[in-house]
């Protein structure tokens, strides 16, 4: 995979995260969907490899996935946990 | 044989004149008749002695200065007494209103004096305080309180001073002549709150925290480093061992530094608050993450920039940048409406607007800012170029109408035929190139 496909890859997952933290903040979705839906993108960014990219790339996308990884777990421990700075802030 | 009159002193109404017997007012013209001129004069001296010491005078022969005792001064106090201080206090090198208010300038004044000349520091002028005053010398070491006593302590010719040094003294009021005679401007009396924008950063960029100036404690820039880590190694001690722990390393902005920072930039736009910031290395990272989550819940998910929980945010110092705190910090000042506007979908244009006012404020300040968010600063910036920075922040930090006429800007600046949907689907899924095409 290219730089940018990986790069698109890591932005959609991110997007997808944004959006079940979103959804379980306003409760506009029931929980055990949000829950069923974060573990399944948990898996999918835990599959994301960044190793072969550039330093800089790696950097940047390493703080996306970090981001959707932080709020999937989130929404695991029902709210418990802590959560990413962009949804807190 | 004469009646005598036993008159029982009564309370009176200021500016009421006290009847005489015959019924008509005491006035000088009547005591004069009755005394003569001499007489009156007389009393007019020595009523004047009891406005100035507030106590009845010594006899005439005895040596006024040794038998009176000097009047005891405190904030709210008002009178003749007052403005006398504030006289030989701006004479010593204060920047005081002289108008017979003991208010928190002259209280201010009056602390920087005791501190230096070793009295008890209590705001209250005693007799300690007086003996001071009236035997310090302009210009001298118990004066310098009165001004930016720090510096003068260490004082530099104007013409020592580094280029930015001068042009933020300046911006402060100062002048070669008034910085040789040390004479403060009006600036200096001010409250931080109260400077202009320009002063402000001045002000921060020379080192002062918004304290150490109202407490009128000079911080030069040369030593306003440490001064920013002895606060904050203050502030983490008074916090306990909620704390972290970590040092910051050389050149990172702190948070209190950062609030300086950012109040010296956009205090004008809203009041900047300091929220709960730990700074962690990474392996403190991993252990209060996994302390949350589960061993080797970090190791899965990190590293992490930094994360937030009940309300505090813990960063990651090993993958953060000079700013951060600068960055995160500016995300808590920021409007409800505008995180309802900028973060609809995705945080992009929040992220990016946080970040070209993280770069506004940390080059004012004389740091080199970082660039976290590339994509997302050129989004705002086209954006901004239908609308304007200005209006950016101020619907960042005002919110309201003022959000609604920036996204009314940015979307008048569509090209024909591109609606904000098509233009927010763009930047949403982090197409940056293919939104900013949607703009004018």
């Amino acid at each position: 995979m290219t730089e940018d496909a990986l790069a698109a890859r890591v932005m959609d997952l991110n997007q997808r995260a944004w959006r079940l933290i979103q959804a379980d903040r306003t409760g506009s979705r029931p929980h055990a969907d949000l829950r069923r839906e974060a573990a399944e993108l948990q898996d999918e960014l835990n599959a994301v490899d960044l190793s072969e990219l550039s330093e800089d790339a790696r950097r940047r996308l390493q703080k996306l996935l970090g981001e959707a990884k932080t709020e999937c777990r989130y929404i695991l421990s029902d709210g418990k946990g802590p959560t990413s700075l962009r949804a807190a802030n | 044989m004469p009646r005598v009159h036993s008159e029982q002193p009564r309370a009176r109404k200021p500016g009421h004149p006290r009847q005489a017997q015959d019924g008509k007012p005491h006035t000088l013209d009547h005591l004069q008749r009755l005394a003569g001129n001499a007489a009156v004069t007389a009393l007019i001296e020595e009523r004047l002695k009891v406005q100035r010491w507030g106590a009845i005078a010594p006899p005439v022969a005895a040596p006024a200065a040794a038998a009176v005792a000097p009047p005891t001064l405190k904030q709210g106090d008002t009178g003749p007494e007052v403005e006398s201080l504030q006289k030989k206090l701006n004479e010593l090198g204060a920047a005081l209103t002289e108008d017979g208010n003991f208010g928190w300038r002259t209280k201010a004044a009056v602390t920087s004096l005791q501190s230096d000349v070793g009295v008890k520091v209590s705001g209250t002028v005693d007799a300690d305080t007086w003996t001071a005053i009236t035997t310090a010398k302009a210009g001298s070491l118990a004066a310098v309180g009165l001004g930016r006593q720090e510096r003068w302590k260490t004082w530099i010719p104007w013409a020592g001073l580094s280029r930015q040094q001068r042009q933020d003294w300046t911006a402060l009021g100062w002048n070669a002549a008034t910085w040789r005679s040390k004479t403060p401007p009006t600036a200096s009396s001010k409250r931080f709150r109260v400077l202009t924008d320009a002063e402000r950063a001045a002000a921060v960029r020379l080192g002062y925290t918004p304290a150490s100036w109202d407490a009128r404690r000079d911080v030069t820039a040369a030593n306003a480093a440490a001064a920013y880590a002895e606060e904050e190694a203050r502030a983490k001690k008074k916090a306990g061992k909620k704390a972290g722990k970590s040092v910051l390393p050389a050149g990172w902005i702190g948070s209190l530094h950062a609030r300086s920072i950012l109040d010296s930039q956009f205090g004008g736009y809203t009041k900047i608050t300091l929220p709960k910031m730990e700074v962690l290395t990474a392996s403190e990272m991993a252990k209060k993450y996994d302390g949350f989550y589960g061993a080797g819940s970090y190791a899965t998910d990190g590293p992490l920039e930094g994360f937030n929980k009940d309300g505090v945010n813990y960063l990651n110092i090993e993958s953060q940048s000079v700013d951060t705190e600068v960055h995160e910090m500016l995300h808590a000042q920021a409007h409800a409406d505008w995180k309802a506007f900028a973060k609809e979908n995705s945080t992009h244009v929040n992220e990016g607007a946080t970040e070209l006012l993280t770069h506004d404020a940390v080059s004012a300040h004389g740091f080199t800012p970082s660039t976290s968010y590339a994509d997302q600063d050129s989004l705002v910036e086209a954006m901004n170029r239908q609308s304007s920075f200005e209006q950016m922040k101020k619907a960042l930090f005002k919110g309201g109408a003022d959000v609604t006429k920036y996204k009314a800007d940015v979307a008048a600046g569509l090209k024909t035929g591109k609606t904000w949907a098509v233009f927010q689907g763009h930047y949403d899924h982090g197409r940056f190139a293919a939104a900013i095409a949607c703009l004018k």
